[in-house]
């Protein structure tokens, strides 16, 4: 390729607006392959790494370490050799400023509501530009979680299909109030919004107790799943970690959900404040409490899980099961029979679509583009 | 989330808890907003824009617009309260509180115990406090050490408008009176605010700045200085813990003391005069049961024991500020036993 291609501060979730470079892994004249390692970035909430665009030659560095930058700005340049210095210079110089302006005038895309069932439910969808047709993707959050918890994920699969993230019952922007704590509950209410937003038959990804739910989703409603993606999802027959779902009902205070936090991520300097303090906020909004334990004490209910995984091989719809292999939070289940293609992420644990976003994302992505 | 002021923080509780509760209501001066003046209701919200809408929507029975007297407004509310009202009343100024404060702290701080348990008296009483609004010695204090002193009332003094949204939502579901002291430079102060309601518990302290070298402890305005000064002194290495308790009754002692243990040294930043202080009040607490962490004498910036002045250089001098804050933390970084 002769094209020159920026790398560019990535836009991880709704609130962020800027991104510190802390590292970068490749210096000028390096090679570097689309997908490799190329920078660490943080944002106020969280730090990733930023992977390479496209393959080439990393020929320029305009962002320097320890650097804020907004969202957008320009960190970096990849093109191959036979790109000249001087159109490389031209190029910095021209783009530097116009995608700082470019990406502050930008408007992000911002979460929906619907009601079904009398329940309000928050969703936010992604979807290329020329978009037309196609399986979306609904992507459901785990037990005290919320869509953002797919920052890493959402904008990246959305760039080959609309992506739909929802909020369930009782958290993030939806109702606080839950009609219906199970997990046949929660399915219909994913199933009535996936309905009333006209999506069917979708692909679902769920993360932990959203990977039950899409497993669910599939079981009772087989006419509006196309293919299940699960990651460290529940539902496989393995228990769910109480010290984990009860500490976190428990925990009223940044100090106390700090231990608890740390059963979700191997790389425990995930964790930030702003992490903790977007958890404890959302656990003070009314009602909030009250469907947390609603929903721990029904959906996951060990005897309830159990009896899923009894039924998963009357899923018609194709299974991609990923796994982190140093989850705290459910343990890796016995697989061996179950009709599904299953991948161990070695180094993830209960986060591993945030903490191997690279690597979950093109699993999805391939198991989709394969079974649309 | 959408940024709010700490005016609208307010505002909207006092709408999302009239709507959730009948029970609550909003007395004071000119909380109808204008009203009487040329006749029209609502003209401007309130003395400072803070219950401005209230009167459209709840009507004058749930919106009691009262005649300027201090007594009648908190003896009526304290009245309303024991009687299963859930009264929101208005001290305009802290600085009125002389007129009625037999209602304050020899009725309503007292009917849930002299009647042992039996009377409730879910009272607010939201008042503005601080200096700095060029307003003299007679509307410019901060009192909240008077209110704390008197057992049977809670005391409130948000920083934020998030912290002031939760913490009001508390108050009125509160069961026991509760002094809001609602500092009026803070009122244009913007945070993220959820659109939901939440609580805030009270006597739980805010971290706002981790650190390991020094701990500050600063309410309401003073927050801000505290986090300004840490965040200009960690670029020189300097790791600054600040804490805003948010309530001083009940006070959060144990996030107080753990901070001394970690660090060893403690500066109080205090928007009031010196003497029977919450300065002095913490400085005894840390002295009683962290004597043996301290590194250094604390250290505690206050106000000077004067009125507060009207001269606008001399107020500004009265005032805590970010360069006094600093100057006391370098001398209890600086102190050799």
């Amino acid at each position: 390729m002769s094209a020159i291609v920026p790398v560019r501060v990535p836009k991880w979730g709704l609130a962020m607006t800027e991104g510190k470079l802390t590292a970068w892994h490749k210096t000028v004249g390096d090679k570097v392959a689309k997908g490799e390692d190329l920078a660490d970035i943080e944002s106020s909430k969280i730090a990733n790494v930023l992977e390479a665009p496209e393959s080439g030659v990393l020929r320029r560095i305009v962002a320097h370490v320890d650097e804020t930058l907004p969202v957008g700005a320009l960190l970096g340049v990849i093109a191959d050799m036979s790109a000249s210095d001087s159109d490389l210079d031209a190029y910095v110089a021209e783009m530097k400023d116009k995608f700082a302006a470019e990406a502050a005038e930008a408007e992000a895309p911002l979460p929906d509501k619907i009601n079904v069932h009398g329940q309000t439910i928050q969703y936010l969808k992604l979807a290329p530009a020329d978009f037309e047709g196609g399986v979306p993707l609904v992507l459901i959050h785990g037990f005290g979680g919320d869509l953002n918890n797919w920052l890493f994920n959402q904008a990246e699969l959305a760039k080959e299909r609309a992506v739909y993230a929802f909020d369930l019952p009782g958290h993030g922007g939806s109702s606080k109030a839950v009609a219906d704590p199970s997990l046949d509950g929660l399915t219909g209410v994913v199933a009535a919004a996936i309905r009333a937003l006209g999506l069917s038959p979708v692909n679902v990804a769920g993360h932990s107790l959203g990977g039950a739910l899409a497993l669910n989703l599939a079981l009772k409603y087989p006419e509006l799943v196309n293919a299940v993606a699960t990651i460290c999802g529940a539902g496989y027959g393995s228990a769910v970690n109480r010290d984990y779902v009860n500490g976190y009902l428990a925990a009223a205070r940044r100090k106390d959900l700090q231990p608890v936090a740390e059963l979700l991520f191997t790389d425990k300097s995930l964790i930030t404040r702003d992490m903790l303090d977007d958890m404890i906020k959302m656990k003070r909004l009314d009602g909030v409490e009250e469907a947390l334990h609603a929903i721990a004490k029904a959906a996951l209910d060990p005897v309830a899980l159990v009896a899923l995984r009894d039924r998963l091989d009357t899923i018609k719809a194709p299974i991609l099961g990923l796994w982190g292999a140093k989850d705290e939070v459910i343990l890796l289940p016995e697989i061996i029979g179950l009709p599904l293609t299953a991948h161990i992420l070695p180094d993830a644990g209960h986060m591993a679509h945030m903490e191997a976003a690279g690597e979950v994302n093109k699993l999805i992505e391939a198991f989709l583009a394969e079974k649309d | 989330m959408a940024k709010k002021t700490f005016r609208q923080a307010i505002n909207e509780t006092l709408f999302q808890e009239m709507r959730r509760d009948p029970r609550v209501i909003v007395m004071g001066e000119d909380v109808a907003g204008g009203q009487g003046g040329s006749g029209q209701i609502d003209a401007y919200g309130g003395p400072l824009g803070v219950t401005k809408g209230l009167i459209g929507e709840f009507g004058a029975s749930r919106v009691i617009d009262t005649p300027i007297t201090e007594s009648a407004i908190m003896g009526a509310a304290a009245g309303a309260a024991v009687n299963g009202l859930r009264p929101v009343a208005e001290l305009m100024f802290v600085d009125f509180f002389g007129v009625c404060f037999d209602q304050i702290y020899n009725q309503a701080a007292k009917f849930r115990y002299m009647f042992g348990g039996k009377a409730k008296t879910p009272l607010v009483i939201r008042t503005t406090i601080g200096a700095g609004f060029r307003a003299a010695a007679q509307h410019s204090q901060t009192l909240y050490p008077i209110f704390t002193h008197v057992p049977g009332l809670k005391v409130v003094i948000p920083s934020n408008a998030y912290d002031a949204k939760g913490l009001l939502t508390q108050a009125i579901r509160d069961d026991d009176p509760v002094i809001f002291c609602e500092h009026k430079l803070l009122y244009d102060t913007t945070a993220d605010v959820p659109d939901d309601a939440y609580t805030i518990p009270f006597g739980e302290a805010e971290i706002t700045r981790d650190g390991d070298d020094v701990a500050i402890v600063a309410f309401g305005r003073m927050a801000h200085f505290a986090n300004e000064v840490a965040d200009k002194l960690t670029k020189e290495k300097i790791s600054v813990r600040v804490i805003d308790p948010r309530t001083t009754s009940p006070l959060d002692e144990d996030t107080i003391i753990e901070a001394v243990e970690d660090t060893g040294r403690l500066v109080i930043v205090d928007e009031s005069p010196p003497r029977c202080s919450i300065a002095r009040d913490i400085a005894g607490l840390v002295v009683e049961h962290a004597f043996g962490a301290l590194k250094a004498p604390i250290a505690q910036v206050t106000c000077p024991h004067t009125p507060v002045p009207f001269a606008p250089p001399l107020e500004d001098l009265y005032i805590p500020s970010p360069a006094k804050i600093e100057a006391a933390v370098r001398k209890v970084m600086a102190y050799k036993g």
